[in-house]
């Protein structure tokens, strides 16, 4: 039987063949844990509303060599993968965190411990995980499914980030997702474990460059103490080819916020998920997101927010510009728990169709269990106005620059969102590249 | 420098400019006025290329056929309309927008392009004339402007695009009187022997500061009369009412 996450999952009945993972410091029964769950409820189906827009029969059957194993990333030279390394801009100043299919590589990683941050493959000594990993709530949450399963039960040991409390960490955290080449079709499971501090302050930004077609099923986990605040920033520029599955699932305590952006360039078949409980009260959750398909990619976003506490407010923002035959969905999902009072929840998605047959999907669901609410939502889909066209033509502007200039304008509302200017330069400049590549013309705005 | 022969624009299976006959020649000042409706909007469209309409009749712009031309290309040749309704344009900067424009139109004419440094003292200056705040640069375009900063961003425009015709549609509506008399003052600087403007306008108050060589009444899309600036002031005692009924049967269609 060929391998394929699907096979994967069935071979599990019997789980002893797969469940023997070697090399990190996840504890077995942890290990055992999520794949008794995986082998009880499998991989989502049609039926799951998070999946709905998702080729699930694709990414299903889709073949793989082999899942990678900690050797993978950590038998790859640095010679090896220095061209990788060096194609990927830095942020200014940035405390740099390679991991290669998934693997902590700390001999290619930056040292953080003068900036208050410790940073180490789970299990070290030095981190007490005690609140972080092994905590139940955020690793058995309802929401819970069989990709984030797979990732837990037998994906890599993973990384754990944390600020101290009280740490305002300055520079920026640059997770750096790369790939081995040891194998095309390299099922990749990283695992990013950030806690921030009571009254801490951090900034991570994880890029994804896999080359090939590899499977990336990306997990990051989040828990921000009170009064904390975590910018985290997904930047995914995958090989066309290759599979992208990421979620990040968050628990935000009393006072704390969060801003989270995820502009999803490459990849085949991509898929940006984010799941926050913003658990304490007055919590602040800023989310945005950009995705860009074109031929035959397909890109879906699925957002939840729950809040869970009172007086939390939160903001979805996601855009997409979607050309040639490429799909793109975004699901937004806001619920408010019974008994909270004054949340503030808002959620807008829009999306721009450059061809006619580009194909956009829009969910808003909300589940609104409590009085006290103040809660929008909005969505559109349309095509590059024709007004704004003309405008800029007869300025003189020629029409493949005047496009350009649109489709800028319309991405520059969502990069704006970053609040941090070097991570907005960064972001910029790889949207400028995009945009570069499929339209002759220089993108729009200040930068 | 512009010829309009018989010209005819249909949108939507109506005909609203309907034979319609105008010539312009460099240096001078032309007006139209005339009832809502009557077709100014969709002449100055035309004249730069708006999409959606059937045309026919010929017109020319030093001796090209204009129909043919793209609206980038209209523009690049020197032509420049101030829109009645200056579009917004959330997330585009006011101030890349227009130095891409102004490049643009330079390219096209196989000027260099123009130096940052140069460039912002210039519009720096334009806008300093206009009473305009330096602040709207980094604004998106006419984005959130009021409608007064909106009519003033088109003359800045148009200052530094330096047009041969500039077509005005309606640039002094909605303005009080010290805005007009700033936009008022914009447009007469631009006014020199090698341009040319035709000024859209209900009022003769505009008319005042910038005195045109002819005005023409435009009515159910064709000219129905054309005078000196005189006849602006005759047309606000009259109204347009009087000039359509007393012009009545003789079948109109004056123009130089
Ligand atoms: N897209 C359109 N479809 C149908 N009729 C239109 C369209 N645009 C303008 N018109 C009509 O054409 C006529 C002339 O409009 P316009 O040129 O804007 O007049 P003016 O500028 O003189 O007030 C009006 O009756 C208007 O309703
Ligand atoms: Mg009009």
């Amino acid at each position: 039987m060929s391998l394929s996450p699907a096979t994967i999952v069935e071979s599990l009945d019997g789980h002893s063949s797969v469940s023997s993972r070697n090399g990190g410091n996840v504890s077995d029964s942890g290990r055992e844990r999520y794949l008794e769950w995986l082998g009880a409820n499998g991989l989502p189906t049609r039926h799951d509303e998070a999946w709905k827009y998702s080729p699930l029969k694709d990414l299903l059957a889709r073949p793989l060599d082999r899942i990678a194993s900690d050797d993978d990333g950590l038998a790859v030279d640095p010679s090896a993968i220095e061209a990788a390394l060096g194609s990927i801009n830095s942020v200014e100043s940035e405390i740099r965190i390679v991991l290669v299919d998934g693997v902590y590589r700390e001999d290619l990683s930056d040292d953080a411990e003068a900036d208050g941050l410790t940073i180490g493959s789970v299990g070290t000594t030095a981190i007490d995980l005690t609140e972080t990993s092994s905590d139940p709530s955020s690793a058995v949450r309802s929401r819970v499914d069989g990709f984030e399963m797979l990732n837990r039960g037998l994906g890599s040991a993973g990384v754990v980030v944390v600020a101290g409390d009280g740490r305002a960490v300055e520079r920026p955290v640059h997770v750096v997702h790369l790939w081995s080449g040891s194998s095309d079709a390299l099922l990749v499971q990283p695992h990013i474990n950030i806690h921030v501090g009571v009254n801490a302050q951090l900034s991570v930004i994880e890029s994804f460059v896999a080359a090939g077609s590899t499977f990336t099923n990306a997990l990051t986990t989040v828990v921000i103490e009170a009064d904390g605040m975590l910018r985290h920033y997904k930047l995914q520029s995958q090989a066309t080819g290759s599979v992208h599955l990421s979620h990040v699932a968050v628990t935000q305590r009393r006072g704390s916020s969060l801003e989270a952006g995820a502009f999803m360039f490459g990849s085949s078949i991509g898929r940006n998920s984010i799941d926050v409980i913003a658990e304490g009260d007055r919590t602040s959750t800023d989310l945005f997101g950009l995705y860009l398909p074109r031929g035959s990619q397909h890109i879906d976003n699925v957002v939840t927010v729950e809040h869970a506490g009172h007086h939390g407010s939160s903001s979805q923002i996601y855009k997409g510009v979607i050309d040639d035959h490429a799909r793109g969905s975004f699901s937004g999902h806001i619920i408010v728990d019974h008994g909270t009072v004054g949340t503030d929840a808002h959620q807008s998605n829009k999306s721009l169709l450059l061809d006619p047959v580009a194909q956009s999907d829009s969910r808003p669901w909300l589940e609104i269990f409590a009085d006290d609410v103040s809660c929008t939502h909005g969505s559109a889909i349309g095509q590059l106005d024709p007004e704004s066209m003309f405008y800029l033509r007869s300025r003189g502007i020629p029409l493949d620059d005047a496009r350009a200039i649109l489709v800028g304008g319309f991405i520059n509302e969502v990069v704006d969102k970053v609040r941090s200017e070097s991570i907005r330069h960064h972001v910029m400049r790889l949207v400028k590249d995009q945009v570069r590549s499929r339209f002759t013309a220089e993108l729009g705005g200040e930068l | 420098m512009l010829r309009i022969e018989d010209l005819r624009a249909t949108i939507d299976g109506r005909e609203i400019l309907q034979g319609l006959d105008l010539e312009i020649n460099a240096g001078e000042v032309h007006a139209i006025m005339g009832p809502n409706g009557a077709g100014k909007s969709t002449l100055s469209s035309v004249l730069t290329g708006r999409d959606g309409y059937d045309i026919s009749g010929k017109v020319t712009f030093e001796d090209e056929d204009l129909l043919e031309m793209a609206p980038e290309e209209r523009a690049a040749k020197g032509i420049f309309l101030a829109f009645q309704y200056p579009v917004e344009i959330p997330g585009v900067g006011n101030m890349y927008f227009l130095r891409t424009a102004v490049n643009a139109v330079r390219r096209e004419r196989g000027e260099p392009e123009v130096d940052a440094v140069t460039f912002l003292g210039s519009v720096k200056q334009h806008m300093a004339e206009l009473d305009m705040d330096p602040g709207m640069l980094s604004r998106s375009v006419n984005d959130g402007f009021s409608g007064g900063e909106k009519k003033r961003n088109e003359v800045l425009q148009m200052a530094m695009l330096q047009p041969k015709l500039a077509i005005l549609d309606e640039t002094d509506s909605g303005l009080d009187i010290d805005a007009l008399r700033l936009v008022a003052g914009g447009i007469q600087r631009l006014r020199s022997p090698e341009r040319s403007m035709l000024i859209i306008t209900h009022y003769p108050r505009l008319l005042e500061y910038v005195v045109p060589d002819y005005v023409h009444v435009l009515s159910q899309g064709r000219i129905i009369r054309t005078g000196d600036a005189s006849l602006a002031y005759e047309l606000e005692e009259e109204g347009y009412r009087g000039t359509e009924a007393s012009l009545s049967g003789t079948g109109g269609g004056a123009s130089k």
